[in-house]
């Protein structure tokens, strides 16, 4: 299901227009990144867990180059899929 | 720091940003996941585009074996769902660490030279965080082994690494600035690194938690760009760090104290300057001094006249001049001087008091003329070579 049909899908069911079905991935996913800034990990119930972590800053070599670079940190998203998600998809 | 959001604070926030009742706003929550789920179990595969994508991943049949026991048991192959953020949310999330760069290494930077570094940080006052109790003990590589397996064997080096920089990134900013500090102050003359910790202390301070610590691997604070290039650098000073950082730290103190100490021994010189001085104005000499010269420069005339009259009575006439040969000696010395010069023929040589000290003089004259004529006379003899004229103070006043 591809980013139009998402939309599509969400805009009939929220009665709304598909624009402000965009609008509204938008601003969740907004507000998911605002909680992640603050370190809370957002919890939806049946649905899953999205979490922060941090990656630490590692040494890699280009096999190409040979040359040694430093991948600096940071933090990125993980996610847990809950039971009910996992039962559904199994 | 580490409290779990809820659906209800999610679609406060959808309704406040859309201008939608809270209850619209949940009803499209609640779809947005319910069409997830569906997507994914028809096509295995949902992409939302400035999301993300989730897929459903089908993991292989594998062998493992049980860890009390020791019997291997076959884990069946099954599926996983998998999210992986768009580059726009990406972004969003990591705005703490937006600065950092990938950098090239040095030749001569190497892991070890890293893990040393680190190890030294370990001294750094370490502040006490439950969290980072945590973390600490989670450090040893199986929390690495928690992220992806590629990232395993590097994180194995840097699992003490990750350890100790973590402490960088707790919201506590002090520590932060520690830490940050240690690695920048080393690195000082050579980066402009106080830019980039200040950067790690901002952005950081309000920073995901270790507390997520429950999985993860701390993360280090990089050093960005240039500054790793003088990591090598950072290493060899490594060993200083913990000697020179108890120093630093306290680096505005010792002024204060400085500048205390020196004030009140100023204070202290000057209170003992001024009883000095007050000890030598008190003297009774030197009262009668001023009182006496004052008197004197007025009547000189009829002080002379008058000094005759009480000449007789008085031990010696005082209120006059004479030649002041020396002062400031020790009476027998004075005496003994005396002695000598009236053997030479100068009679009115006398022992007497001036301004509180034994000094000899030379005569008593009614008039200051008449004293310093009668020096200049004198002045080129060896006993008045270094002779004056001078007032003659009042004998009773002297005595007081």
């Amino acid at each position: 299901m591809n980013n139009k049909d998402f939309i599509t899908e969400l805009a009939t069911r929220s009665n709304v227009s598909v624009k402000d079905a965009q609008k509204m991935v938008e601003a969740f996913t907004i507000a998911l990144a605002d909680s992640m800034e603050v370190g809370d990990s957002l919890t939806l119930q049946g649905f899953g867990s999205f979490e922060i972590k941090k990656k630490l800053e590692r040494i890699v070599v280009n096999p190409a180059t040979k040359q040694r670079q430093l991948v600096p940190p940071k933090l990125a998203i993980s996610f847990k899929p809950g039971t009910s998600l996992k039962d559904k998809t199994k | 720091m580490d409290k779990k959001v809820l659906i209800q604070d999610v679609t406060t926030l959808l309704s406040a940003r859309l201008n939608i009742t809270k209850k619209a706003a949940e009803g499209v929550f609640r779809s947005f996941f319910d069409i997830i789920a569906e997507g994914l179990i028809r096509d295995k595969y949902v992409r939302i585009k400035g999301f993300g994508t989730f897929k459903i991943i089908v993991v292989g049949e594998r062998e493992s074996v049980n860890i009390k026991t020791g019997e291997r048991f076959q884990i069946d192959s099954h599926t996983k769902v998998s999210f992986t953020p768009d580059a726009f949310l990406k972004d969003l999330v990591n705005r703490p660490f937006s600065e950092f760069k990938t950098t090239i290494l040095n030749e001569g930077v190497n892991e070890e030279v890293l893990d040393a570094a680190d190890k030294t940080k370990d001294n750094l006052q370490p502040q006490e965080d439950i969290t980072e109790r945590e973390e600490t003990a989670s450090v040893s590589v199986p929390s690495a082994a928690k992220e992806t397996e590629e990232e395993v064997k590097v994180e194995d080096e840097h699992a003490e690494v990750s350890e100790e920089e973590t402490k960088m990134l707790i919201p506590e900013i002090v520590h932060s600035t520690t830490m940050s500090e240690a690695v920048s102050k080393k690195e000082d003359k050579e980066i402009n690194t106080p830019q980039a910790s200040e950067e790690a202390r901002n952005e950081a301070p309000k920073e995901v938690e270790p507390g997520n610590a429950t999985s993860e691997i701390p993360v280090s604070v990089c050093v960005p760009q240039e500054e790793k290039m003088e990591v090598a650098a950072v290493a060899q000073e490594a060993t200083d760090a913990e000697i020179s950082l108890p120093s630093v730290q306290p680096h505005p103190r010792p002024w204060k104290r400085i500048a205390t100490f020196s004030f009140i021994v100023i204070i202290i010189i000057g209170v003992v300057g001024a009883i000095l001085y007050l000890q030598k104005n008190k003297s009774p000499e030197a009262q009668a001094v001023q009182q006496t010269n004052s008197v004197r420069r007025q009547q000189p005339a009829t002080q002379t006249q008058t000094a005759d009259a009480t000449a007789q009575t008085a031990t010696q006439p005082r209120r006059n001049y004479t030649i002041l040969l020396m002062q400031g000696v020790p009476e027998d010395a004075a005496k003994a001087h005396v002695e000598k010069m009236k053997k030479e023929g100068y009679t009115e040589a006398e022992v007497t008091k001036y301004n509180g000290n034994t000094a000899i003089v030379y005569g008593y004259y009614a008039t200051y003329d008449e004293a310093t004529a009668k020096w200049r006379e004198l002045k080129d003899i060896p006993f008045f070579k270094n002779s004056l004229p001078a007032t003659v103070k009042e004998e009773s006043k002297n005595q007081q």
